[in-house]
């Protein structure tokens, strides 16, 4: 993921295929694949489905082309569409699942500490203690963090992602916030305080 | 909440009045940190020189980078081969799909399974016309990427190990199958695994090549007799032809590690086992006695991304100014005592000149003399007369 493709090249395809080019539909797939497919494996860990959906998410965009609007971020607007396509589709599978606009779904994301370049042991203990900490964190929290840092996603893309308003953001950080402070020091705290800024 | 909000919006503005106030957040928050934290910024020496321009800072800037380490995820192994041909799959579909004509056409939203024995005879009238699509459409993905040469000689060995070696006059282009690019060098030898598996991407080198490496967790592995170096993803260079009596690394950019395989060291060895090279830093192995010293590239590149920062011209600006901003330039730390060079006033416009002619120019200027340690520039003052 060292190198996406620049929002504004997106742009570009996007107004393209909306005049009906499938090839710039077609790369903007393939453009942003990888990280559509990271997004979806979160969401439901099985590798065929996830692909199945984004082929179906796009099909439908294609298919819809005459009524689909220009967007404000195009990544952002995939992975609100594949979440809840994704959704949708796992609450067809179980009958059991009442609404997909819940915030009831799972999300798996497992951080892993990049410490390949550090010698220091003391070090490599500081970030594991903190990796753990942030491992045990509630879901919602967790996928917070994963659309801030893993995907790059500005607040107001995460509030659109996370099917939240800001307010629920806000309160949101403010839970964690309260159950940070009981098992962690400040540490933490201070991050989470810059995310409530950028809210 | 109302807290200050006083973060850089960009990349590019490293305005440095900024930092003094700066927070663990900030530093989160700040792509450029996040990227140096991550090995791949274009402000390596920047980076480097903060603690020591901002002391008081080290701690906040410690604990971002360690919440910047601990908050990475995994990629999902999906190559982009696998990637090209879900694209390629859905060109297909999308090409079969007629608007005005959709009731009769198969269901997308089922499985794959049974979208595959829903196949109709309206697929098969299009086969032809698909296939034509299709190649364009592989055409057209891939067209950005430069024409790859075909290896001279590739073949697998027993231990499923494929080697290219280079016997033409001109560099040779590998794509390994992570999407890395290895330039091999003429009169030199690479063998890789046709799949890179387990933990590590591990590469053999006879001769010179230059790599770009595709970020990844598992690190990529350069072995060059007793040498190894290790990356994440970067862009870098080795040297290790058989005759010749050392064995370099040259780094374009990111981070890489450089180290001995085996420590086969007598009890009074006192030399370094390994190295942490930055951009425009070089590692020179000797194979006689196993020495490992850190140097410079022989002509160190730019690695700043603002092109508006890099003109050097120099209208009555103080030495130590323009040595900052060469250090920001070229990602190389140079030390020098700012107090001496703080009165000596330089105009000059060094916009075509090498870093190191520019650095003979001023130091004529100064006058001063400098030389090349660990891979830092150290500069120092001559006496006047």
């Amino acid at each position: 993921m060292s190198s996406r493709l620049p929002s504004q090249e997106a742009q570009q395809l996007w107004q393209e295929y909306r005049s009906g080019d499938m090839y710039a539909l077609a790369k903007i797939m393939q453009s942003y694949y990888s990280d559509l497919f990271h997004w979806g494996m979160r969401l439901h860990t099985d590798r065929d489905f996830v692909k199945d959906c984004i082929q179906e998410v796009f099909m439908n965009l294609w298919k819809l082309q005459k009524s689909i609007n220009s967007v404000d971020n195009v990544r952002s607007y995939l992975l609100v569409v594949l979440k809840t396509h994704i959704l949708r589709e796992l609450a067809n599978k179980h009958r059991s699942f009442k609404s997909t606009l819940s915030d009831d779904y799972s999300f798996s994301v497992e951080f892993a500490a990049d410490i390949q370049l550090i010698e220091e042991e003391n070090e490599v203990y500081k970030i594991r203690k903190l990796e753990h900490v942030i491992n045990n964190l509630p879901e919602r929290q967790k996928e917070l963090i994963y659309l801030r840092f893993y995907q790059d996603l500005s607040f107001e893309q995460i509030a659109d992602v996370m099917h939240l308003g800001r307010q629920s953001v806000y309160n949101l950080l403010q839970k964690s916030l309260n159950s940070l402070r009981k098992n962690w020091t400040v540490n933490t705290i201070v991050i989470f305080l810059c995310l409530i800024e950028r809210v | 909440m109302s807290l200050p909000n006083h973060l850089p919006t960009g990349t590019q503005d490293l305005d440095v009045n900024n930092y003094s106030s700066y927070r663990v957040e900030d530093f989160i928050q700040d792509d450029d940190f996040r990227d140096w934290v991550q090995g791949r910024s274009y402000q390596e020496a920047f980076w480097l020189s903060f603690p020591e321009q901002y002391p008081e800072k080290q701690e906040a800037m410690q604990r971002a980078e360690r919440f910047i380490r601990a908050t990475q995820v995994s990629p999902e192994r999906i190559s982009d081969l696998e990637i090209r041909k879900e694209a390629n799959l859905f060109i297909e579909r999308a090409s079969a799909y007629i608007p005005n004509r959709q009731n009769s056409l198969p269901d997308f939203h089922h499985k794959k399974s049974i979208w595959n024995t829903s196949l109709t005879f309206r697929w098969s009238a299009s086969v032809a016309a698909l296939l034509a699509v299709i190649i364009g459409m592989n055409w057209y993905l891939s067209r950005s990427k430069p024409a790859e040469l075909t290896p001279q000689r590739a073949r697998a060995s027993t231990v499923h190990l494929v080697e290219t070696t280079n016997d033409t006059q001109h560099p040779l282009r590998v794509i390994l199958n992570d999407s890395s690019e290895v330039l091999l060098s003429p009169q030199s030898q690479l063998r890789y695994p046709a799949q890179f598996t387990g933990n590590s991407r591990i590469v053999y080198l006879k001769g010179e090549a230059n790599f770009s490496v595709k970020r990844r967790n598992q690190p990529f592995m350069v072995y060059t007799g007793n040498m190894v170096t290790k990356v994440l993803g970067t862009r870098f260079v080795v040297r290790a032809f058989d005759l010749d009596k050392e064995i370099t690394v040259q780094v374009a950019s990111g981070k890489v590690s450089v180290y001995k395989e085996k420590q086969r060291q007598s009890p009074d060895n006192k030399e370094v086992n390994g190295l942490i090279l930055h951009a425009n830093q070089a590692a020179i192995f000797e194979k006689s006695d196993g020495n490992l010293t850190k140097t410079l590239v022989a002509n160190p590149t730019l690695v700043t991304k603002n092109v508006k920062e890099a003109q050097f011209v120099y209208d009555e600006v103080a030495l130590s100014v323009i040595l900052r901003e060469l250090e920001k330039s070229y990602g190389i730390p140079i030390q020098f005592d700012e107090q001496s060079f703080e009165t000596c006033k330089i105009t000059a416009t060094l916009s075509t000149e090498s870093l190191y002619e520019k650095l003979d120019l001023l130091c004529k200027a100064a006058p001063a003399s400098y030389e090349i340690t660990d891979g830092q520039i150290v500069i120092s003052r001559k006496s006047s007369q």
